[in-house]
């Protein structure tokens, strides 16, 4: 396994981040809380980041951590699907550069749908100190083991991997494989 | 996205967005209509190519003709649907369909995998138009 900078991997992707935070301000939007800053993409750690204010319910949490990462991996689902087509399946020997940018936007996309350390961190902490919805406190808490599980297998390519993933199950549910 | 209670900065206004990122988002929008757009052709293209090499593992050579030229009506450069054709071709048992298998095979590059399933069907007269071929 070898190490690239997150950096390097935040320029390379960084259609992904944009989205990832457009995400996290547009559904804190949604759930009415407020936002302080936003930046949606810059060379630093992080890559990008979204201020809010105080958030008073575990359903708006859910919507403000959870729904970017749905967004990420539909788009990338989405958008690479047309070029793992010809690409990969059919073997097109002249195949537009379009498809190519499509791919990595696609991938890119896909590659920043896990949820941030910090996200991961804050939701498990509102997750553990919300006593009422029991069945999605459930859902919550196995939600945020998976995305701190996530984080830690990042040093091992997770998120790339997961973004590959992505990128194969639409032509494997349409059983182009 | 990190959490911030010092109340005294200023709250941006809800679903108002710097222009860049309107035009951003429009681009990602129009990218992800693109790719659905196209992709009623590609997967017709691929679920063709998927039942032509069916046909073809079970001997349906020329059943597997048919698909694979409604593979290369839609995908016209599809390495596979090429090679896979001319095997079809060679394999039908149609001498007179031989020089059409030829004929679709001309520029193609071959790796060893292909190569080795190729020469068990290629007529041996053909063998001459092919130049750096892997040691077998």
């Amino acid at each position: 396994m070898f190490f690239i900078p997150g950096f390097v991997i935040s320029i390379l992707t960084f259609p992904g981040v944009i989205v990832h935070e457009f995400a996290h301000r547009f559904f804190a939007d949604v759930a009415k809380v407020p936002v302080y800053k936003v930046c949606y993409f810059r060379l630093g750690n992080p890559a990008g980041y979204v201020i809010h204010g105080h958030v008073n319910s575990l359903k708006k949490y859910f919507l403000i951590s959870v729904a970017p990462f749905l967004v990420n991996s539909i788009l990338c689902m989405l958008i690479t699907f047309t070029s793992i087509i010809p690409i990969y399946i059919l073997d097109a020997v002249n195949v537009s550069w379009v498809f190519y940018v499509l791919l990595w936007i696609g991938f890119s996309i896909g590659v920043h749908a896990f949820p941030s350390d910090v996200d991961t961190k804050n939701f498990i902490a509102v997750v553990k100190g919300e006593k009422h919805h029991k069945f999605l406190v459930i859902l919550a808490q196995l939600i945020s083991w998976f995305f701190g599980l996530a984080n830690l297998l990042r040093a091992f390519w997770a998120d790339a991997f997961y973004a590959l993933g992505l990128s194969l199950l639409l032509p494997l549910i349409f059983g182009l494989f | 996205m990190e959490e911030n209670s010092v109340q005294e900065q200023k709250v941006l206004k809800p679903h108002k967005y710097p222009l860049w990122i309107n035009l951003f988002s429009v681009v990602i929008v129009l990218v992800t209509l693109y790719s659905i757009v196209l992709s009623p052709h590609y997967i017709s293209a691929a679920k063709n190519l998927k039942k032509a090499d069916m046909a073809q593992n079970v001997g349906d050579y020329n059943g597997s003709i048919g698909l694979y030229g409604q593979v290369l009506k839609d995908a016209p450069d599809s390495r596979k649907a090429h090679i896979h054709a001319a095997m079809s071709f060679f394999a039908n048992g149609d001498p007179e369909d031989d020089d059409a298998g030829l004929y679709l095979i001309k520029d193609i590059t071959f790796d060893k995998y292909e190569w080795e399933k190729m020469v068990t069907v290629m007529p041996q007269k053909y063998l001459q138009y092919f130049e750096n071929t892997p040691n077998l």
